[in-house]
């Protein structure tokens, strides 16, 4: 070989190989089975009851530690204006979270099988098998995933399963000011959910209905503007990467 | 009644460029596979230095592919948690296992190709005694012993074909099979992926045949019949995605409406697009026109790629508009980017090093 082309390849080779092998965490079983109790855990947020303080977004974030500019839930606000000019805009908070979907589109597609739903129909992720593919990221229609940063792994809302298991509401629920989050068992019909559900069946609503993921986050009190994809303006976005260093763009 | 974000979260992109990486580098592995095949069983009098070409695209393209899907898993060194379970439900689970058979079945298929020019124990390479020595060794070693291999080379090649084909089906698939991304959800997608990676292939084995040593008019020739046809093929699945798809065509629509970066793509592959046609229309080409051509048809593949499963990620699936995607410095970025083909570009220096040798008879050379 010419030294040239030997030259060449020592400097191509220092350039290319090396970031495709990043950490190693350690493995471990696969998943931890929760035993059935019968229950089917669900969440009733009303919108009309919802003032935008975001306390659940810095609960959660305090509670579940999800790095710098993810968020397993936040609160999306918008403002609502009519085409006349009499009437004063309105302003919509619109608290986002996993569905825990009946018929998950986030979980046939693991390759892994990372992903699971519990008896208790809460979905959640063993972070120790996940491979960190992101397939499943890109299945769930309500961008309620993301791969951690720091775990580098898929993460999500898990209705704060381990605090429902020590018999404690997750932090969301309860740290919120307007009591607009309830979270109960919705196969029992005495629970305060079901009841909830019962007493506003008309005015019931979930996102994205015709996805046939079966949401069991039910919202009361949202206009059928906000079931699927918001046809509207959008902010101007800045994104945090992954050094929490900001990036903006306008629109 | 007018809805206006005020205070949404941005939403950061999930398969990194090393996505697109992959899917270009696999694209050309099974394009070439299939040029291969068809030649072989089609040409009355086979051309070798298209097989050679083919041989060497399949055979580098096909090792640093996988490296770069590798590095998209966020924790590359759990991959072998892909084969501990069944999860026949999703395309991914099944692309675990069609990989690596590709990988054998293309490195087999390449080497049978290429074996012909592998330096025999008693040819000497160059008069630099020193240098010829490992390099012909390893070359000699690699030949496997000097038995005829030609009979083994149709049934190897129809089985890496099938193998392509599966990949190109997994690969189209595993994306398309995305319900949550309408751009995604379209059947048109894995014809559009393939027909895409043969114009790909095409264009890489004629700037190859340009620069690796032994140009040949007549396999360039052949390759501007090839580049030409997979680019009409090409074309035709795109018009008929544009007429006839309605969920992911119609998306595209609503994000041209409002979207400059959108609006830039797409000027972009309309005229990249039609900049080809006219081209690829006139009846000769001028060498040095023949290598414009295939780098701007390797380029419109790569940037398919991109605008496919990079741009799309910043279509929100609630959201309005669309988000913000900058093109990091890093290996999660440009560098994963020149990285691979980087390696690729090694690694295609270091095979066109052991196959220097001439075959001695015609019969030699397949
Ligand atoms: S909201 Fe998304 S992540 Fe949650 S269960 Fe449904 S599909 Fe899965
Ligand atoms: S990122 Fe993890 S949980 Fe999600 S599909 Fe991949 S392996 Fe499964």
């Amino acid at each position: 070989m010419d030294k040239s082309k030997r030259q060449f390849l020592g400097k191509m080779a220092s350039v290319s190989v090396g970031a495709a092998l990043i950490p190693v965490v350690q493995v471990q079983a696969q998943q931890a089975q929760t035993a059935a109790t019968g229950k089917r855990y669900g969440m009733v947020i009303d919108l009309r009851r919802c003032v935008g303080c975001q306390a659940c977004t810095v609960a959660c974030t305090f509670e579940n530690l999800p790095p710098l500019g993810q968020f397993r839930t936040t609160v999306q606000q918008y403002e609502v204006s009519q085409q006349d000019a009499a009437t004063p805009p309105a302003f919509l908070m619109l608290p986002r979270l996993c569905n825990h979907c009946e018929n998950p589109p986030c979980i046939p597609i693991c390759p892994t099988g990372a992903t699971f739903q519990r008896p208790d129909g809460i979905v959640v992720v063993n972070n120790e098998w996940c491979v960190g593919c992101g397939y499943c990221v890109q299945a769930c229609p309500y961008d309620a995933r993301f791969i951690n940063h720091e775990t580098n792994t898929a993460d999500k809302c898990t209705f704060c399963a381990h605090r429902l298991e020590a018999g404690l509401l997750p932090a969301c629920v309860e740290t919120c000011v307007g009591e607009a989050r309830v979270i109960g068992d919705l196969n029992d019909p005495h629970s305060h959910i079901s009841q909830l559900l019962k007493a506003n069946q008309a005015d019931i609503k979930v996102l994205k209905p015709d996805a046939n993921t079966g949401p069991r986050v039910f919202y009361i009190g949202m206009n059928s503007a906000f079931e699927d994809r918001i046809n509207g303006q959008a902010p101007v976005r800045t994104l945090l990467t992954d050094t929490g260093e900001e990036i903006h763009h306008g629109h | 009644m007018v809805i206006k974000e005020i205070f949404t979260p941005d939403i950061a992109i999930t398969w990194l460029p090393w996505a697109v990486q992959y899917f270009f580098l696999m694209g050309l592995a099974y394009a070439s596979v299939w040029v291969a095949t068809i030649h072989l069983c089609s040409a009355k009098q086979t051309d070798a230095r298209l097989l050679k070409l083919c041989a060497c695209l399949m055979l580098t393209a096909g090792i640093v592919a996988p490296i770069a899907l590798l590095a998209d898993l966020h924790q590359p060194l759990r991959a072998w948690h892909f084969y501990a379970q069944i999860r026949p439900y999703s395309w991914m689970w099944y692309g675990a296992f069609l990989l690596p058979i590709f990988s054998g079945t293309s490195l087999v298929f390449a080497w049978l190709l290429l074996r012909p020019y592998l330096p025999q124990a008693h040819s000497s390479l160059t008069s630099s005694a020193e240098e010829a020595d490992w390099l012909s060794r390893i070359g000699q070693w690699l030949r496997f012993g000097n038995w005829s291999s030609d009979k083994w080379l149709k049934p190897i090649a129809l089985i890496a074909t099938l193998s392509a084909c599966s990949i190109a089906l997994y690969t189209g698939m595993e994306t398309m099979a995305i319900k949550a991304r309408p751009l995604w959800h379209t059947y048109w997608l894995p014809p559009l992926m393939a027909t895409s990676a043969l114009l790909a292939a095409c264009g890489t084995l004629a700037v190859l045949n340009r620069i690796l040593h032994g140009y040949q008019a007549s396999t360039q020739d052949r390759l501007l019949q090839w580049v030409r046809a997979s680019f009409g093929l090409f074309a035709l699945c795109l018009i008929g995605w544009a007429l006839f798809d309605n969920g992911s065509a119609h998306e595209a629509a609503l994000l041209l409406d409002t979207s400059p970066s959108w609006q830039l793509a797409a000027i972009w592959v309309l005229v990249t697009l039609a900049l080809l046609a006219l081209v690829l229309a006139v009846r000769r080409l001028p060498s040095v026109l023949m290598l414009v051509v295939s780098l701007t048809a390797v380029h419109l593949a790569w940037g398919f790629r991109w605008i496919v499963l990079i741009q799309a990620q910043t279509d929100p699936k609630y959201g309005a508009g669309t988000y913000f995607y900058q093109l990091p410095w890093g290996p999660e970025g440009l560098l994963g980017i020149a990285g691979t083909f980087g390696l690729w570009l090694a690694l295609m220096v270091l095979v066109s090093e052991f196959i220097r040798h001439q075959p001695r008879s015609a019969q030699q050379t397949l």
